[in-house]
């Protein structure tokens, strides 16, 4: 008995069928995969990705340089030296540093900042090609603030209740 | 006083009548909050942050106004007193702006901590906040009124310890605002000090305003190295720069207080640094050389010298603020050259002098004393944190006399003071001497009676003056390791002719001796010399041969011996700039090069040990005061008569121009700017008499030099002589710092 079910099962191809079952589950099942870089996966209002300095409305850096980011830094990625600006003596910073290479993303610089001026976007497509790309300057990161500037408005919009 | 018996928190006291709650409690370790106590002020009680339970009081009390009594039972941490002190948050807080991210002060704020650690989470004030107006306390301190909490640490600072109310409190209630009344610049040398003593970020660091956090600094002790008390310092650095300097406590010396160039110096730190060694070819070219090429050059020109002139013809000219293991390496190293030729008084103008100097009380015996005589002794900008100590001896009843040549604001009552010509100084001390109440007295001999051409006279006037009458003599020349240097290497005969090659170590050859003009004659005239300099500047490129880079202020580990003869080492606190070395180093391996025996130092501290007592003179050894013979009968004026048009020429380094590294400090020459240090001072009857007005140009002559410059009238200067600050470009151009001024109008 036990031979001739297993000559019916070796004839009938039952054990390719029984495999091929998984697959035809998952053949006509929605699919979850996106057609990468044409598509992509929706991200969080909270995604953190590239760094970016912000600006007020009129143009005026937020920055104060209270340097909590750097003191709250836990890779030590944020450098931070400040000053008195030289045209009407404010507290400005005269360099501000991410070392992208060190950051971890946690968001932590985010969180301390008291005027959200530094952030993290949802920006993930960047690479770097020399040496030295990798540090994030004052300019660099003031550049992707005024160019995200509404997107970046949009999710702290979004998230304003929970913040 | 009484002994008795208190209780706090359950722990029994034992403690003296007559103590305030709040000092018991610190002597105890037991932390009360406070804002307006301080334990060097006067007590206000107008923060009310120390307020605590005291059994039997019906309400609570402020710990710094409530003395002691025997069997006081009192609670700091029980709920009345948190209730209280937490009132006492929220009513601070009702005014104090929310800006602690752009204020300097956060993270070391006392109202930041004590918010934290007793106030509310929250405020019940809506109302509007009370805005205040800033004034402009000058190039040294930044404000933010409206962060002030009146706690007037600040005004009774400077009501009690300056002795100069340039501060107060004007308006009463939420109207109270500290201000300088009429705007002016506070000019005191010790005002630096409300900033350390501001709870708040009211009272702000300028040069360090928005540099740094107080969590980014290391904080390192080191020693002042600009007068010869040795204050303590707390050096703060980030990434190995200094970002400010503050006090540190040293009740037997500072106290809690340092000078403003103290505070300030560190500032020059940057500016003009040398960071390779540099030897100028044949064709005058400068040229960046490494150590071994240096070194090797410096040790062959040497010798040179030596077998070419004699070992007399290599003079070293040091810097008095040089550390103890410096000077004595090249103490060892003049030996082994046979040379004696090291002078480290180089603003002495007297040939004759030897100065023992020494204040052979210790510092803080200074406020103890009945009588001071302040002998040309310009104390306030030369050793401020002894003239604080003689004003405390002077609010404790202390009679001070002052004879000098310039009538200096003093910031306490003079029992007499005697202002004359330099030409009238020495018989204006004979006469002093028949006063015969100065029995038991302190006599200083300051910096201008020691930069007088009759200093020498002057000396064995005041020390045989002063073994009359029983009185301890002091003589406070500049430098902060004057008693170090002479310990280490007390001078020998010393020729003032030009020589062949020189060694000038952290000097600036026309700013820190007392005849520029003939210094820099006899230095181009020179074979060879060797600059061993943390700055450079143009005039040392001149005269220099070489340029060694050797390690600032706060760079290099050493000792300095202040004025009591006390030895502090400190540390260095960040490293040396480029290639520059500490100069122990350097004399080190230039010492193994020219073979010195014994010579192979791994570190100060070895110096140090091997610097043992046979190798120092002893200030205070009786052989000093005999070696101060008498010659005031006998003793010769240098002085020449002058002719009718001439001036009597008085030089005082301010305290912004005395050594290289505050002449860079911006700050502290920027504040200096109003006392016109850059002009010719006279008074106003001899402005009379050669009809020359405030302001005026003219062209001021001694012997050869002419330069242009302006008249300033101050009626600080005797009438027929004149003052020029030294370390002055002015000055740098002039001859003599002791010699005779023509006036001629352009």
């Amino acid at each position: 008995m036990k031979i001739l079910k297993q000559y019916i099962k070796s004839f009938t191809l039952w054990e390719l069928l029984v495999g091929l079952r998984l697959t035809g589950v998952y053949f006509w099942r929605r699919k979850t995969t996106v057609l990468y870089p044409e598509e992509t996966a929706p991200t969080s209002v909270r995604f953190r990705g590239l760094h970016a300095l912000r600006r007020y409305a009129n143009g005026e850096e937020r920055c104060i340089a209270c340097k909590l980011c750097e003191a709250v830094c836990p890779a030590l990625a944020i450098t931070i030296e400040a000053g008195p600006r030289e045209s009407d003596g404010q507290r400005r910073t005269t360099r501000y540093e991410i070392d992208l290479f060190k950051c971890i993303f946690c968001g932590f610089c985010e969180e301390s900042c008291p005027v959200d001026s530094i952030v993290e976007t949802s920006l993930m497509h960047y690479h770097f090609e020399n040496r030295g790309e990798n540090i994030m300057t004052k300019e660099k990161l003031l550049a992707v603030g005024d160019r995200y500037e509404k997107d970046i408005a949009k999710a702290r919009q979004a998230d304003a209740e929970y913040r | 006083m009484a002994d008795i018996e208190i209780d706090i928190d359950g722990k029994k006291i034992k403690t003296q009548a007559g103590k305030m709650l709040i000092q018991v409690a610190d002597e105890n370790d037991i932390y009360i909050p406070r804002f307006c106590y301080h334990k060097k002020l006067t007590v206000a009680a107008n923060c009310r942050m120390c307020l605590v339970e005291v059994e039997k009081a019906p309400k609570t009390l402020p710990a710094c106004a409530t003395p002691v009594n025997d069997g006081m039972k009192v609670f700091t941490q029980s709920t009345k007193t948190l209730e209280s002190q937490r009132a006492v948050m929220e009513f601070l807080l009702i005014n104090h702006p929310l800006d602690c991210p752009i204020c300097d002060q956060g993270g070391q704020c006392e109202l930041q901590d004590f918010s934290l650690g007793y106030g509310k989470d929250n405020s019940s004030y809506n109302e509007e906040k009370r805005a205040v107006v800033n004034d402009d306390f000058g190039p040294l301190i930044a404000t933010e009124m409206t962060r002030c909490i009146q706690c007037t640490r600040c005004v009774r600072f400077g009501k009690e310890i300056l002795g100069v109310q340039e501060i107060g409190a004007t308006g009463r209630g939420e109207h109270m605002q500290i201000g300088t009344y009429v705007k002016h610049t506070v000019t005191h040398e010790m005002s630096g000090n409300i900033i350390d003593l501001c709870p708040v970020g009211a009272l702000l660091s300028k040069p360090f305003l928005y540099k740094a956090r107080a969590w980014e600094l290391k904080a390192y002790h080191s020693i002042a190295s600009h007068d010869g008390v040795g204050s303590h310092l707390s050096v703060h650095t980030r990434r190995g720069e200094v970002m400010r300097v503050t006090a540190r406590e040293n009740e037997t010396i500072n106290e809690t207080w340092i000078s403003d160039r103290d505070r300030y110096s560190y500032e020059g730190l940057n500016q003009d640094r040398l960071t390779q060694p540099c030897i100028k070819d044949e064709t005058g070219e400068w040229r960046e050389v490494t150590w071994p090429v240096a070194l090797n050059f410096v040790a062959n020109a040497l010798e040179k010298v030596k077998a070419a002139h004699g070992a007399n013809q290599i003079g070293a000219l040091i810097s008095p603020n040089s550390t103890l293991e410096e000077a004595y390496l090249i103490k060892r190293l003049w030996r082994h050259l046979e040379s004696s030729q090291i002078n480290y008084n180089l603003r002495q103008t007297d040939p004759r002098l030897t100065v023992v100097p020494g204040l052979n009380i210790p510092i803080a015996e200074i406020e103890n004393q009945q009588t001071i005589v302040l002998v040309g002794s310009h104390l306030r900008n030369d050793q401020p944190i002894l003239a604080h100590l003689v004003r405390k001896a002077a609010l404790k009843g202390a009679k001070v006399h002052v004879i000098d040549m310039i009538k200096h604001p003093y910031h306490f009552d003079l029992a007499s003071e005697t202002i004359v010509k330099p030409s009238e100084f020495v018989a204006a001390i004979r006469e002093g001497q028949a006063q015969d109440l100065l029995l038991h007295s302190l006599i200083i001999m300051g910096e201008n009676a020691l930069n007088h051409p009759d200093a020498s006279i002057i000396q064995s006037l005041l020390n045989k003056f002063a073994t009359d009458t029983q009185s301890i003599f002091a003589q406070l020349p500049e430098g902060a390791n004057a008693v170090g240097c002479y310990q280490v290497s007390a001078p020998a005969e010393r020729n003032h002719l030009p020589m062949k090659a020189y060694l000038l170590h952290g000097i600036e050859p026309e700013y820190d001796v007392a005849n520029p003009d003939q210094l820099q004659q006899n230095l181009l005239s020179a074979d060879m010399v060797i600059a061993v300099t943390p700055f450079v500047s143009e005039n040392l490129k001149k005269v220099a041969k070489v340029l060694l880079p050797c390690a600032a202020f706060t760079e290099t580990s050493g000792t300095f011996m202040n004025l009591a003869g006390e030895q502090h080492s400190f540390s260095g606190c960040v490293a040396p700039k480029g290639e520059a070395r500490p100069g122990w180093k350097i004399y080190r391996v230039l010492g193994n090069l020219l073979d010195v025996p014994a010579f192979d130092f791994e570190s100060s501290e070895d110096i140090l040990k091997s610097l043992d007592h046979q190798e120092r003179q002893q200030v205070s050894s009786p052989d000093v005061h005999s070696r101060l013979q008498y010659v005031g009968a006998t003793g010769q004026s240098s002085a020449v008569m002058p002719h009718v048009n001439q001036l009597e020429r008085i030089t005082a380094w301010p305290d912004c121009r005395s050594d290289s590294l505050v002449r860079r400090a911006r700050a502290l020459n920027q504040r200096a700017v109003e006392t016109r240090f850059e002009a010719v001072h006279i008074h106003a009857e001899t402005a009379n008499k050669l009809q020359l007005i405030d302001g005026q140009a003219v062209q001021i002559k001694q012997d050869q030099a002419h330069v242009s410059s302006e008249i300033a009238i101050n009626n600080q200067v005797p009438i027929g002589a004149v003052f020029i600050a030294g370390g002055t470009t002015l000055a740098a151009q002039l001859g003599n710092a002791a010699g005779y001024i023509e006036i001629i109008k352009c």
